[in-house]
């Protein structure tokens, strides 16, 4: 009797591990970039599993934060800046049917987000605005933080719309992954 | 018993159930369709990207050929920008030939790493770019045995890392190629130009009584470099100066959230330089600080975590008391922080028998 409890028990639990381990816990990297024909004031933003962007992913969710930097740091630093806080101007999540959110918990099956890249302020349908868009504005540093299934932005995409000289938006300026500097680093030590 | 057994049966088959139900449910109405990203070829990218892994495996040659290739071919943007894109890829081009010239021996390589470099920097705009690539830039030229311009480019790279507060990882590495380029050239190392400029900033801010949060951070990282480095006079003298410019910052009326880990860094950095009872005074005007805190600041992990790292230096100073008194506060005060669930069970280790912390007012 107490070896059929035991076993019911073990397999029971035994299956619940192996939808867990299905499923996954660890999230793989995402890296994000601005779509090249984005208009200047309202960037389009997408992920990718690799950084060539050659995979887009669906995205799942989507925030924007607008850094606080102190008078000196403006001037300092401009996209390197180092930065903890920030108010976030945009936030926007897939409305997920809750059962199927569940099953997705479980086993790792997702019911899949429908698009692949996000304007800034819009809502495509599905989605679900958790913070309203505010306007961007010329020349202040914003974060970009994205999640798609089961994968999250390796580092957030930072970027600033620049104005010319006239005082009219020019560009989009951003900082994305770039791992390199960081990688091979090591090979340049001098003995 | 049986009833037991039924009801984790009846438990197993029901979740089957659900589940296989809803697989069915889901992948007939299309919601659970398989992964298929959105592919787009690209034969730019698989240029880089065979570039790279050909870097990674350290075939050289190859890989900047490839490089080359994928940079003729590269898109264009001129309305939004990578800012690190073009700095990056000519390092990675200069890096693959440096390296090469040292496999291959053939030193005309070095033209077309120098080359490469130099365009690198003059399309950087970041500072951490900057430093990345002026450490490159010097290695070239060390390796070529110029070593006064190999000194100029860790000059300059300690004069930008000096406004970054010298906290790039590069910092360590210049300042000791620094060294070897005086060697080389047999003469006496005298002090970077940065740190006399750091010592000039240093100077105003002593006579104005103005604390600078960029300041503090350079003493405190220079300081843990000297650590590093074995160089404890050096590393006392600069905590020292950091001591000096933290005294300004608390007698100020606004105080700078990092104040309370600043001046930990500072006690623990005491403690490793073997100066107790500098150590200690430091801790003690921690304390008073995170009280104030409590009061006036929103109680989140940051806050949490001054006091977990000034518990800690009191345990490092071998005060159990006071560390105590200090992880107390921490577990009545943070009982939401991610702190407190995972150094409650760590308490009942470290404190046996008084683990009640809770419990204890």
């Amino acid at each position: 009797m107490k070896n059929s409890i035991g076993i019911s028990i073990i397999a029971f639990i035994g299956i619940l591990i192996s939808c867990f381990f299905v499923a996954g816990c660890t999230p793989l990297p995402g890296y994000i970039t601005i779509d090249s024909r984005s208009a200047l004031m309202k960037p389009t933003f997408s992920m990718c599993d690799d950084p060539y962007f050659q995979k887009r992913l669906q995205i799942k969710s989507i925030t924007v934060k607008k850094a606080r930097r102190s008078p000196e740091e403006k001037q300092r630093w401009e996209l390197d800046a180092s930065w903890n806080e920030g108010q976030t101007v945009w936030h926007l999540e897939y409305n997920v049917f809750l059962p199927l959110y569940w099953m997705n918990c479980l086993f790792g099956w997702q019911p899949m987000p429908p698009v692949s890249s996000l304007t800034y302020g819009e809502v495509p349908w599905g989605y679900k605005e958790k913070g309203k868009a505010l306007p961007l504005e010329p020349e202040q540093l914003y974060i970009v933080s994205m999640n798609a299934y089961k994968i999250r932005s390796i580092m957030p995409l930072r970027f600033i719309i620049r104005l010319n000289e006239t005082g009219d938006p020019d560009r989009v300026e951003y900082l994305g992954w770039n791992a390199l500097f960081y990688d091979i680093g090591h090979y340049l030590k001098l003995h | 018993m049986n009833i037991l057994i039924k009801v984790l049966s009846i438990s197993i088959v029901g979740v089957l159930t659900l589940c296989l139900s809803g697989c069915g449910c889901l992948s007939g109405c299309g919601c659970l369709s398989p992964y298929t990203p959105n592919t787009v070829p690209n034969q730019y990218a698989e240029l880089h990207s065979e570039a790279e892994s050909l870097l990674y495996d350290g075939e050289y040659r190859t890989a900047v050929e490839k490089y080359e290739q994928a940079f003729k071919i590269r898109p264009r943007f001129r309305k939004v920008i990578d800012v690190s894109y073009l700095p990056l890829f000519k390092y990675r081009i200069a890096f693959c030939y440096a390296k090469l010239t040292e496999m291959e021996g053939d030193n005309s390589l070095f033209i077309k790493a120098e080359a490469a470099i130099r365009e690198s920097y003059q399309t950087a705009t970041l500072q951490t770019d900057q430093i990345d690539i002026l450490y490159l830039w010097g290695y070239i030229l060390f390796k070529q045995a110029r070593y006064a311009e190999a000194r100029a480019k860790y000059e300059k790279l300690l004069e930008i890392a000096l406004q970054r507060g010298f906290r790039d990882r590069r910092f360590e590495d210049a300042l000791s190629n620094l060294e070897k380029t005086y060697l080389e050239l047999g003469e006496e190392p005298i002090a970077p130009r940065a740190f006399r400029q750091l010592t000039a900033l240093l100077e105003i801010a002593l006579t104005d009584r103005v604390s600078a949060r960029f300041l503090e951070e350079a003493l405190s990282n220079l300081g843990q470099v000297y650590l590093k480095l074995g160089d404890k006079t050096a590393a006392g003298r600069t905590f020292r100066q950091l001591e000096e410019v933290l005294e300004i910052a608390l007698q100020s009326e606004v105080h700078d959230r990092f104040l309370e880990y600043a001046l930990y860094v500072l006690g623990d950095a005491y403690l490793k330089l073997g100066d107790e009872v500098a150590a200690r005074g430091i801790f003690e005007r921690i304390e008073p600080l995170l009280e104030i805190a409590l009061q006036s600041r929103v109680r989140d992990n940051h806050l949490a975590f001054d006091w977990y790292m000034l518990g800690e230096g009191y345990l490092e100073l071998g005060d159990g008391t006071a560390a105590l008194r200090v992880y107390r506060q921490l577990l009545e005060n943070f009982p939401h922080s991610y702190l407190h669930s995972s150094f409650k069970d760590e308490m009942e280790e470290r404190f046996p028998g008084k683990h009640q912390i809770n419990e204890v007012k």
